[in-house]
Parts: C-alpha cells; structure tokens; sequence
C-alpha cells in the first residue's frame, strides 16, 4: 500500500509542477521481479487509493525487470529465472544483483 | 503529453533512513531491525537478548506492532527504554518505514543507548524493501515454518546480514529438516551468516549476543 501511496505522491508533484493541467491516463512503471510486487495487487490498490484525484482511472504500465546477477569469479552477466544464485557460466555463487530490485516511476501520460 | 519521471519510488524512505543513520552514528548506537514472518519469535528472542545483555550494554527497544502493547509489555519488566509505534489499526501497514522509527526516536534518550532493537512487523515481503537506516538486518525464521520458505521469499534472505533459525529444540519433535533450511538459503544468498538459537532453551544465545556485542564495539570504538 505505501508504495502504491508513494508512487501517487511523487506523480502528484510532479503533476503540480507542470502546470496542474490534465488528467494522468497512463502511468509506466519499472518493476524488478525479486520486489515480489504483484502487479494485478499494484493495480487494485491503485485503484482505490488514486480515486479523486486527476489520477484516477490512469492505466498502469508495469514493466517487469528480469534479475540479472554479474558474477564474481568469471564477470559474466546473466539473467536468472528462479530463486538460485548460482553463475549459469561457472557454478560461482558469490553474484551481485545487478537489476530486479528495481521500483520507478518512468513517465506519464497526460491528457 | 508524456512527462518524463525517472524516480525510485521509496527513494523518500530511503532518503529519511540515511537521516537515521546519521542520528544512530551520532550518538554511538548499533541498531538491528529484526525481520521475520508473524510468530518467528522476535519478541521471544528480543525478550531472552534483553535479559541476557542488560547489565552489560545499555539497550533500548522499538517494537512496530499492528494495533496492540502486547509485545511492548512482555518487556517492560526489563526497565529498558521502550517505545511502541502503533500502526494502522486493523492491519493496514505491514512493515515499518523510515519515517516511523524516526517519529519513536524522538521518544527516546538517545545518548543513554548503545544498542538498540527494533521488532519489524511480521511480514516477509515489505520489510525487505523499506530501509529503516539501520546497521544491520537480521531476518528470523523458525524451523516450523518449512524448508522452502527461502526459496519462496529470496529477497529477505539477499538483504539480510545475519540469519537466525529459531525454535530449534523443537528440531526433536518435529519431522523438519533444518540442514535443509541451511542449503536453501545458501542458494539464495551463500555469504549469509547462520546461528541457530531457541529462545526457548537458550541454545545458541551465546553467539547471538557475541555477534551483538561486537556490532556495539565497532560502533563506538
Ligand atoms: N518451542 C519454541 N517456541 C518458541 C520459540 N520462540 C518463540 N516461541 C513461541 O512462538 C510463539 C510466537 O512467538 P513470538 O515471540 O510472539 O513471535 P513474534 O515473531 O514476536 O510474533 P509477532 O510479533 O506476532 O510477529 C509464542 O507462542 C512463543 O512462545 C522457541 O525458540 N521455541
Ligand atoms: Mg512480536
Ligand atoms: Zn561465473
């Protein structure tokens, strides 16, 4: 829920600063798939909590980010699709996430 | 019109947990943020801690609990500095944010503190992505709760710092495979320190408090 507050909060804001014109018909998103946010949740929270204000019945675009680790031992970038770090290449299990944390707002639509 | 944005969304937690953290090195405290799912035992553990490490550190507890002093109270016979933060009634919140601690800092003496605990609310999911600008996070899971969980809530396990298994004299009754919750949360996060404690027993306290104890060390050496 705060999150979905937090998104409203900054699209907001960001609504004031250009000029308070317009509804947001649109909203793009970027969401990494180890935030464990799901996003038919995301839209219904959405939903409730942007009634009455110029985002309500904005569409959410949620882009999901895939986790890709780069691996310690042979620098490899990969991207994994289940819950194991281990490097695809080399077995190596020291990795660094390098995307699927991420939570950000790109753009809006306004109309 | 498309407006350009680019901006993390908890980037306003995160902003407020750095002002934490400034305040916990300030004033010379180690803070945990201990994290688990509901009845891990956090309040169990936070209660044996306390007793155990009282007399020889100067403790203070944050304890986030959904709508009740129930937690908060198992501690007051301690005669530590404690501070509850409510929150929404009904369970709205699931997690502690930044902000929270902060308004429950304002509560305390900080000065006269050298370690402070905070009890996350029990949730898996939220207080992995809310930073509350602590030093360490220790994320709890209790051996009743099944050897996949790991692998079912992997990004707990990423951001922890240490684990702790708690109930683990109940290892002998139960038919659980705890050397199995050790191998799933290696495949998440191989680098994750492990102890294996009952706060019922007290098995496993020793190291838990050690591991404290050096954190306060470090702090305000
Ligand atoms: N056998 C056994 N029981 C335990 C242990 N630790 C906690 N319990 C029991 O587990 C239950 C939940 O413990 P709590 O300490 O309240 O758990 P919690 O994580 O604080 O729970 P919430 O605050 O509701 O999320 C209680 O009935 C405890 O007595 C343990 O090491 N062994
Ligand atoms: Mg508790
Ligand atoms: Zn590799």
């Amino acid at each position: 829920m705060s999150i979905v507050d937090s998104l409203i909060k900054i699209i907001l804001e960001e609504w004031k600063r250009q000029g308070e014109k317009g509804r947001v018909s649109r909203i793009n998103i970027q969401v990494g798939k180890l935030t464990a946010i799901i996003p038919r949740t995301f839209q219904f929270c959405f939903n409730i909590l942007a009634k009455d204000t110029v985002l309500e019945n904005a569409q959410l675009e949620i882009a999901e980010v895939p986790v890709k680790v780069k691996c310690s031992q042979c620098n490899s970038v990969r991207e994994i699709d289940e819950p194991v770090f281990v490097c695809p290449e080399c077995g190596e299990k020291a990795l660094e996430i390098v995307s699927g944390r991420e939570l950000f707002i790109e753009s809006f639509e306004l109309v | 019109m498309e407006v350009k944005v680019v901006k993390n969304i908890l980037a306003q937690n995160e902003s407020i947990a750095e002002e934490n953290q400034r305040i916990f090195k300030e004033n010379g405290i180690f803070a945990v943020n201990l994290m688990s799912s509901p009845g891990s035992g956090k309040t169990s553990i936070l209660e044996r801690t306390v007793g155990l490490i009282k007399d020889e550190l100067k403790v203070g507890v944050v304890e986030g609990d959904i709508c009740t002093t129930a937690d908060a109270d198992r501690l007051k016979k301690f005669e530590i500095q404690i501070v509850q933060i409510n929150t929404e009634p009904f369970g709205g919140d699931c997690h502690l944010e930044a902000h929270m601690l902060q308004k429950a800092l304002d509560c305390l003496d900080l000065s006269s503190i050298e370690l402070l605990l905070i009890e996350n609310l029990g949730n898996l999911v939220c207080p992995a992505e809310f930073k509350l600008g602590e030093d360490q996070r220790v994320a709890i899971l209790s051996i009743t709760e099944g050897e996949d969980k790991p692998l079912k809530y992997p990004l707990i396990f990423r951001v922890a710092d240490l684990l702790l298994i708690n109930k683990i004299d109940l290892e002998k009754h139960l038919e659980v495979d705890v050397q199995q919750i050790v191998e799933n949360v290696a495949k998440i996060n191989p680098e994750l320190p492990v102890i294996k404690l009952s706060a019922k027993s007290g098995e496993g306290f020793d190291q838990w408090k050690e591991w404290l104890v050096r954190g306060v060390k470090e702090r305000t050496s």
